[in-house]
């Protein structure tokens, strides 16, 4: 009994040492989005009128497009955050549920680590051209 | 005319006993103060809206005019508060940049990481005074949004405004 229960706080004491060792810095997504996105979409999402783009608006309709999605997922500030793919995804779904004026639908399909992973290292190029176009499609 | 004379003497003299002299240089003084607050008065719209609810730490150490002081862990400029500002503020007659980088410093009395604001302050020429160049977290130009490199005057509405300092504001708990 004796030993066992000996063994089990060396375990214990095991998963807390790796637990302290994995990602040095593992923060929120509200603080990653304050660190890697704010400084220039502020915190309201709302960007820089004819400089940032606002994302309050887009995130969600854009979602619910393939081509919106891939958009996401390529634009310099997605592909270049320094953030893991599973960060990322995080992120993003925190950011349609808390900056989007757009209501999230109930089939919101959540963006995943292994999509992120798919899209994200291929940059996209001709950034404003393709945001122009996906604009033109979500609005009435 | 002498009805015109009576008039202008009984008006005269009714205005004279409701009113005073100094009761109107009072009136018209505040009227001139308050024209000349007002479009003072929305400064510092950039950073109302880059942070709504600041959390405030507890305790705060440390002199804001020196470049060792905890929130300046990655600044790279004239600190604010020697120029006529704060470490959260803009001197006047200076406008807070739309855009800026976030970095994170440790707060050594309640030991917890803060999220902080480096808006430069643009408007007026360089300050020039307590210049200080700390780059803990900070990244090569090709990270912009980690890089204290940057002018960020430059990401203002009216375009090529001169740099005059730097602030350190803090956006909430790194957590």
């Amino acid at each position: 009994m004796l030993r066992s229960k000996t063994t089990r706080q060396w375990l214990v004491a095991a998963g807390l040492l790796l637990l302290a060792a994995g990602p040095t810095v593992a923060y929120t997504p509200r603080v990653n989005y304050q660190l890697q996105c704010m400084g220039c979409h502020h915190g309201d999402g709302a960007g820089e009128n004819g400089r940032v783009p606002d994302m309050r608006g887009t995130v969600v309709p854009f979602s619910a497009l393939p081509e919106g999605r891939d958009y996401i997922l390529r634009v310099p500030g997605v592909a270049q955050a320094p953030l893991s793919d599973g960060e990322v995804a995080v992120l993003l779904n925190w950011i349609a549920r808390n900056l989007s004026t757009v209501p999230v639908p109930a089939d919101f399909r959540d963006y995943t680590e292994g999509e992120v992973a798919a899209a994200r290292h291929q940059p996209l190029t001709g950034v404003k051209q393709r945001r122009a176009e996906l604009l033109s499609r979500i609005s009435p | 005319m002498k009805w015109l004379d009576r008039f202008t003497e009984g008006s005269t003299r009714s205005l004279a006993r409701r009113s005073s002299r100094r009761g109107f240089l009072g009136s018209f003084g505040a009227l001139l103060v308050g024209a000349a607050a007002l479009p003072l008065l929305p400064v510092a719209r950039g950073a109302e809206r880059q942070a709504a609810h600041p959390a405030v730490p507890s305790s705060d150490p440390g002199d804001p005019g020196t470049c060792e002081y905890w929130r300046h862990c990655a600044i790279d400029g004239f600190l604010c508060s020697c120029c006529g500002g704060t470490q959260s503020s803009c001197p006047p007659g200076t406008e807070m940049s739309a855009v800026t980088w976030i970095g994170t410093c440790h707060n050594p009395a309640d030991g917890k990481d803060y999220v902080i604001s480096y808006n430069d302050c643009c408007g007026k020429s360089q300050c020039n005074r307590c210049f200080c160049n700390r780059n803990e977290g900070d990244s090569p130009l090709y990270q912009p949004g980690q890089s204290n490199d940057y002018n960020w005057c430059s990401g203002n509405s009216s375009a090529n405004i001169p740099y005059h300092c730097s602030t350190a504001r803090i956006v909430g708990v790194a957590e």
